[in-house]
C-alpha cells in the first residue's frame, strides 16, 4: 500500500513536469502564432487596463479610511452650506421676482395695462407711456385730492383712464375719464338729490343715492364722472381740480 | 467564477510588471478571446476581466517563464469567456463542446500502478501524449499542475461536480498512457 503511494506520488510528479513542459511547447506556439496576427486595441480601451493596473497598485494609505469619511463629511458639509446660502438669496428675492413676472405678463399684453399702487411699491408698465412719462400725453389727473386719501388703483383701459381712491375712514372716490364716443349708464332712481353745478366752467350733473355721491359732464373731447362717499363740496373741489 | 486572490499588489516593481505583462501578451489576450466572441466590446470584456484575475495571481505569473505563462494566460481568457456566456446564458458555442458534456460520471482514480511504472515513463513521453491529447484534457492538466487550481476551482470554470474534474484527470492521464503504449506497440 505504501509502496502504491510512493509510486502514485511519483507518477503525479511526473505528470507535474510533463504538463509544464507540454504547456512550454504549447506557450511557444501560441505566442508565435499571435506575433503573426496583431491586435492594436483601442486607445481607450489601453486606457482602461493602464487605470485598472494603476488602481490596483496604488499604494493603501494608513489613514485612507478615516480619510475617506472626512472627504464625505466635507462634501456633505458644503453641499449643506450652498444649499442655506441659496435658500437665504431665494426666499428674499421671491416677491421681487413675482413682480417681475408680473410685469412680463403685463407687456406681453399691449391693450391691456394696469398700474398698481402697493405699500410704497410702484409697478409701471405701459407701451408708449414709459417713452413720454407715466401717463399718455393730455391724460387728466385730479390737481385736488382730500388729505388720507390714496390711490389704490389705476387702470387705463383704451380710451377710459379710472382712478381710485381709498382713506383710512374708508371714504371711496372714483375719477373716470373716458374719450370720445365713450357712453355711460346713469341710475336715476330713488335719487336723494339731483342737481346741476358748474365744473371748470362746464355744466355738469350732480346727484346723491344714500352715501355716493356723482358728478357726471362732458367736454368736447372727454366725459368726466367723479363718484364718492365724500361730502358734496369735497367732490364739487375735486372736479374742479381735473386737469391734463 | 470565483478563483482565490492569492495576494495584494501594491509596489511600483507590480505596476511595471502588469504593464509589461499587457504590453507583450494583449495580442495572445485578444487572439484568444476572439476566438470565442466575434463582438467588440464582448472581447474586450473578456479581456479586461481576465486581466484582473491575472493581477490576483500576481505571485504565480511571476514565478513561470513566458512561454507557459502564455498558456496560463490563455487558460485564463478561456475560464473568463465560459463564465461570460455561462452568465448571459448563451447557447454552448461549438468553441466550448468539448467542455461541457451533457453526462457526468465519476470513475475510481486507480492505476495499474505496477504496469504503469513497468513501462518506464519519461517526460519528454509525456509531455509528447500531452500535445496529443483533445484541448479539454490539455486544459484540466493545465488548470491542476500548471495553474495549480484546486479541483474546486476548476469544476467552477468548467461548470461541473468537483468529483468530475478527478474524472476528467484520471481520464486525461489514462489516455496519455495509452497514447505512450500505443507508441510503443508501434515501434515494435
Amino acid at each position: 500500500m505504501r509502496k502504491n503511494k510512493i509510486k502514485k506520488n511519483e507518477l503525479e510528479t511526473l505528470f507535474e513536469e510533463a504538463t509544464i513542459a507540454a504547456a512550454e511547447l504549447k506557450g511557444k506556439k501560441l505566442l508565435e502564432e499571435a506575433k503573426k496576427d496583431p491586435y492594436y486595441p483601442s486607445a481607450e480601451f489601453n486606457h482602461r487596463i493602464h487605470s485598472l493596473i494603476e488602481s490596483k497598485t496604488k499604494k493603501t494609505e494608513p489613514l485612507a479610511f478615516f480619510n475617506k469619511v472626512f472627504l464625505v463629511y466635507s462634501r456633505a458639509s458644503a453641499w449643506i452650506l450652498l444649499a442655506l446660502v441659496l435658500l437665504f438669496v431665494t426666499v428674499p428675492n421671491i416677491a421681487s421676482a413675482r413682480n417681475w413676472v408680473t410685469k412680463l405678463v403685463m407687456d406681453s399684453n399691449p391693450k391691456y395695462v394696469s398700474y398698481y399702487f402697493q405699500n410704497n411699491e410702484t409697478n409701471v408698465s405701459n407701451l408708449e407711456s414709459n417713452k413720454t412719462g407715466l401717463f399718455p400725453e393730455g391724460t387728466y389727473y385730479p390737481a385736488y385730492l382730500p388729505r388720507e386719501m390714496k390711490l389704490v388703483q389705476l387702470i387705463y383701459k383704451e380710451s377710459t383712464m379710472t382712478y381710485r381712491f381709498q382713506d383710512t375712514e374708508e371714504n371711496y372716490l372714483m375719477i373716470q375719464v373716458s374719450g370720445i364716443g365713450s357712453t355711460t349708464n346713469v341710475d336715476n332712481e330713488n335719487l336723494d338729490e339731483q342737481s346741476t353745478v358748474i365744473v371748470n366752467g362746464m355744466q355738469a350733473t350732480y346727484s346723491s343715492k344714500a352715501d355716493m355721491k356723482s358728478i357726471i359732464w362732458s367736454d368736447e373731447a372727454h366725459l368726466f364722472i367723479v363718484n364718492s362717499t365724500l361730502p358734496k363740496e369735497e367732490c364739487i373741489r375735486i372736479a374742479n381740480g381735473l386737469m391734463n | 467564477m470565483t478563483l482565490r486572490p492569492q495576494i495584494k499588489v501594491n509596489n511600483e516593481s507590480d505596476r511595471l510588471y502588469l504593464e509589461m505583462l499587457y504590453d507583450n501578451y494583449k495580442n495572445l489576450m485578444f487572439k484568444q478571446a476572439r476566438k470565442y466572441f466575434q463582438n467588440q466590446s464582448d472581447v474586450e470584456d473578456v479581456v479586461q476581466q481576465s486581466f484582473v484575475k491575472l493581477i490576483m495571481h500576481l505571485p504565480t505569473l511571476r514565478k513561470l517563464n513566458r512561454n507557459t505563462l502564455a498558456v496560463y494566460i490563455v487558460n485564463v481568457i478561456r475560464s473568463c469567456s465560459i463564465d461570460i456566456c455561462r452568465k448571459r446564458k448563451i447557447v454552448k458555442e461549438n468553441n466550448f463542446s468539448d467542455f461541457f458534456e451533457g453526462y457526468e460520471e465519476t470513475l475510481e482514480d486507480d492505476y495499474d500502478i505496477d504496469c504503469v511504472m513497468e513501462t518506464f515513463l519519461s517526460v519528454q513521453q509525456l509531455t509528447n501524449a500531452i500535445s496529443q491529447l483533445p484541448e479539454k484534457d490539455q486544459f484540466v492538466l493545465e488548470a491542476k499542475y500548471l495553474q495549480c487550481w484546486r479541483d474546486s476551482e476548476i469544476a467552477e470554470v468548467l461548470g461541473i461536480k468537483k468529483n468530475t474534474v478527478r474524472t476528467r484527470l484520471f481520464r486525461a492521464k489514462n489516455k496519455m498512457l495509452e497514447i505512450i503504449l500505443r507508441g510503443k506497440n508501434e515501434k515494435e
